[in-house]
This record gives C-alpha cells, sequence and structure tokens, in this order.
C-alpha cells in the first residue's frame, strides 16, 4: 500500500489531510513536527511521499527535509510542502534542497491526488 | 499610532426634495464622502458603474414614490447586498418587515448627529481601503469554505467598530506586519455554536462526535492560519518581515470579555454566518473577524503594493 508521512502542527489540519489519503486508498503515518517526522522516517522505510506543513515549532519542514536529503541520505523519498508560505525566497529554497513539490494551502485533495498517487507508485 | 491618510468614500445619494438633498449632499462632504446624486432612474447603472460605493442615502418618500417604490429598493438592494442604506425618515409610521429587510439606519433631517454616528460606524472605507476589503473578505471566505466544506458561507457588510467587546468564548488573535500596516487579526466566536456546526457535520467527515474545547481551538486555529497565510501571500511583500519593531502590550479581561490594543482606533469587523444549506431556517454559526492596525496603518502604501501583487494559485501542486 502507497505510505504517506502527514507532518503538520496543527492537529485539525493532520486530520483533514490524512482523512482524505486514507479514504482515497493511502496508509498513513502522522507526525506533529519535523522532528517528529524525521523520526517516523527513519522507523519505517516503506514511506514513499513526506506531506509536510513549513513552519512548525521545534523543527520546520524546510529544515527536516534538509535533514532527509543530507544527513539521512535518502534521495527517493518524494518530499512536497503543504503550507501556507507562498514565497518565492523560500521555494527557491525547497527547490535547492531537493523537494519535490509545493502545495499553498488550503488543501484541495481532488487537486493533487493524482501527482501523489503517481509518487507512490499507484 | 501612525497618521491615518483620509480616504474619501463614494455614496449614493437619492432624495426626491432638492433642500434636503443639498443638505445632505454638504453633510457629506464634511464628512469626506462624496456624493454621487441621482435620480431613481439612473440609480441602478450608477450603481453596476460605481463598484467602490460605500452606502446609499435614500429619502423615505421614495418608497412610496410612483417612479421608484418599495420594488425599486428591493432591486437596488439584490444588485448590491453589501451596501448599507441610510433612509432619511419623512414619517413617524413603523417600518414594515419587508422594508426593514435593506433599510439599516434611519435618521430624520432634525438630528444630523444620528447620521453621523451611523456613518462613522458602518463606512469603513473611509478608513479601510474598499479593495482590501473586498480582498479581506474573498480570501476570508475562500478558508472558511475550505475549513468548513459543508457549510454555506456568507460575509455580512463589514463595518468599523470601537468597542473592545470579545464575542464568544472562542477567540484567537495572530499579529500582521507589513510595510504599510502593523496590527492583529481576531476571530472570534461561540463555543457551543461552534461544536454544533461540527457536529451538524459543517466540516470535514470524521471532525464532530466527541469534541474537547482543544479540539474548538484547534478549528478555530487553523482557520486564523489560513486567513493570515492568504492575507500574507496577496498583501505583505517579503521585506517586511525583516522588521522588528515595537510593540505594545495588549490587555484582556476574560471575565468582562475585554481586549484593549492600547489604541482607540476604529477596528475593522465583519462578521460571517455559515449555515446548513439543507436547514437555513437553523441559527448560523457566527464568526466575527476584526483588524486593529494600532502599530502602524498607510494605506496609501497599500494601494501601490497591491497593485504589484500576483497570488498564485492555492491548493495545487507546483512540481520542482
Amino acid at each position: 500500500m502507497a505510505h504517506v508521512l502527514v507532518v503538520d502542527d496543527s492537529n485539525t489540519m493532520r486530520e483533514i489531510v490524512s482523512s482524505f489519503l486514507v479514504k482515497n486508498g493511502f496508509e498513513v503515518t502522522r507526525a506533529n513536527d519535523g522532528r517528529d517526522g524525521l523520526e517516523q522516517l527513519r522507523n519505517d522505510p516503506s514511506i514513499k511521499l513526506v506531506l509536510s506543513d513549513v513552519n512548525m515549532p521545534n523543527m520546520d519542514g524546510l529544515t527536516m527535509a534538509e535533514k532527509i536529503r543530507g544527513e539521512m541520505g535518502n534521495k527517493a523519498v518524494h518530499i512536497v510542502m503543504l503550507t501556507t508560505e507562498d514565497n518565492q525566497a523560500m521555494r527557491e529554497r525547497g527547490r535547492a534542497i531537493g523537494v519535490t513539490g509545493w502545495v499553498v494551502k488550503p488543501f484541495r485533495g481532488e487537486a493533487v491526488l493524482g501527482p501523489f498517487k503517481k509518487m507512490c507508485g499507484l | 499610532m501612525t497618521e491615518t491618510t483620509k480616504l474619501e468614500a463614494k455614496v449614493l445619494l437619492i432624495d426626491p426634495d432638492p433642500v434636503e438633498r443639498q443638505n445632505l449632499a454638504d453633510f457629506c462632504v464634511a464628512q469626506g464622502l462624496k456624493p454621487l446624486e441621482s435620480e431613481p432612474g439612473g440609480a441602478l447603472s450608477l450603481l453596476e458603474a460605481h463598484q467602490d460605493l460605500a452606502g446609499l442615502m435614500m429619502s423615505e418618500a421614495l418608497l412610496t414614490d410612483a417612479s421608484a417604490g418599495l420594488a425599486w429598493t428591493r432591486s437596488v438592494h439584490k444588485l448590491r447586498p453589501e451596501l448599507p442604506v441610510f433612509l432619511r425618515r419623512t414619517s413617524a409610521r413603523a417600518l414594515s418587515p419587508q422594508e426593514r429587510e435593506f433599510v439599516q439606519f434611519e435618521w430624520s433631517s432634525s438630528d444630523m448627529e444620528q447620521l453621523r454616528s451611523s456613518v462613522d460606524r458602518t463606512i469603513f472605507s473611509l478608513r479601510y481601503p474598499t479593495p482590501l476589503v473586498h480582498g479581506i473578505v474573498e480570501l476570508t471566505c475562500s478558508a472558511l469554505r475550505s475549513m468548513f466544506p459543508n457549510a454555506v458561507v456568507e460575509a455580512q457588510s463589514p463595518y468599523v467598530v470601537h468597542d473592545r467587546i470579545i464575542q464568544g468564548e472562542v477567540s484567537t488573535l495572530i499579529a500582521i506586519e507589513s510595510t504599510w500596516c502593523r496590527g492583529y487579526m481576531m476571530l472570534q466566536t461561540e463555543e457551543n455554536a461552534l461544536r454544533q456546526g461540527l457536529i451538524a457535520g459543517l466540516s470535514y467527515e470524521g471532525l464532530g462526535g466527541e469534541l474537547s474545547f482543544r479540539d474548538l481551538n484547534n478549528m478555530l486555529g487553523e482557520t486564523t492560519n489560513l486567513i493570515w497565510g492568504a492575507f500574507k501571500n496577496r498583501y505583505i511583500p517579503p521585506e517586511a518581515f525583516a522588521n522588528q519593531q515595537t510593540q505594545v502590550p495588549i490587555v484582556i479581561n476574560h471575565a468582562h470579555k475585554y481586549i484593549s490594543f492600547g489604541s482607540t482606533d476604529p477596528q475593522l469587523c465583519i462578521r460571517y454566518n455559515l449555515s446548513e444549506g439543507k436547514r437555513p431556517e437553523l441559527p448560523p454559526l457566527v464568526i466575527v473577524q476584526r483588524f486593529i492596525f494600532n502599530l502602524h496603518w498607510s494605506p496609501d502604501q497599500f494601494a501601490e503594493y497591491s497593485a504589484a501583487a500576483d497570488s498564485g494559485p492555492t491548493g495545487e501542486l507546483d512540481l520542482f
């Protein structure tokens, strides 16, 4: 089953995104900040896609992405930022880190379902 | 507080009495309003041509006038429901419920203070640029529809308030800083109404049932975050984030539902009704939004930046 890690400090947003993904056949693991996200990804190599907020306490989403590509050396997992940020400099930083894509909230599941399935090999 | 730029707001003025019309036009000019005088026959095209109108001032005589009447007034209200209507009373009769539907304020020419007070409260564009307010309503409705996809979301006419009252038990507060403004946005609502709305299924499947106060806080918090993000992406240039400037203390007294930002500046207030499409007779969940730019306010600079702003689409994946 396609496995997605949803990282967001907002419980409400985690549940909205997760319930949409579960309803559409994905397996979902949840994390509440970047640090938690890194831990979950280390524990479960079956995760194909990390869907992460940017602004979070403890560790932000872009720092987490940097560590996934750098310290963990994981170049395979897709990382998509799901954020209210539409700042070009921030997008450029994401691109340089190796983030796969960028979605500006609000989350509209139907608009991203196809690409997410493709990333997960469905 | 920064000096406020004097804004001018247009109002449509329709009064068949030439003396009263002139008095009202003089009053408008003194209040910083730009009166557009019209006959009933030309009003509809003026309403369409001037999307930046801030209000309609009309005489009660028009309600019974052969060339206007209640049907005409209804069509005006239908065309621009957001416009507050100031009705100059010419009789002592009570207005009918049909007339009350579109009349926000009544006044008589013997009491101009009454009208002045209503204008100060209602004509938001004397302080807040109309494109900004329309933009705020648009992005807030979008955020509300995203968080409450099963609700019918409607914004009431924006207005300004000078009170310091917190509406309801659940409220959020977020700082907004740009090169042209510094202040806060608040969302406020009643805990029980929010809970009932979620139980009724206004939000997402699974968000309902056993809801703790933390769940309700989170719901309003995430809605605030979405509005803030959209506001930031649309109206705040990146260079504004480098500013580290002074703050003033915010005083909150929960027992009295009181919040003060240390300023008496008028706050922009917009009420959003979220109702069930299938049961419109039930009272809606009301979310109140307030903006107070108490630390810096330069609407001229807003106009310059918003003209250059070009926000990208939301919800779509931008693949790198």
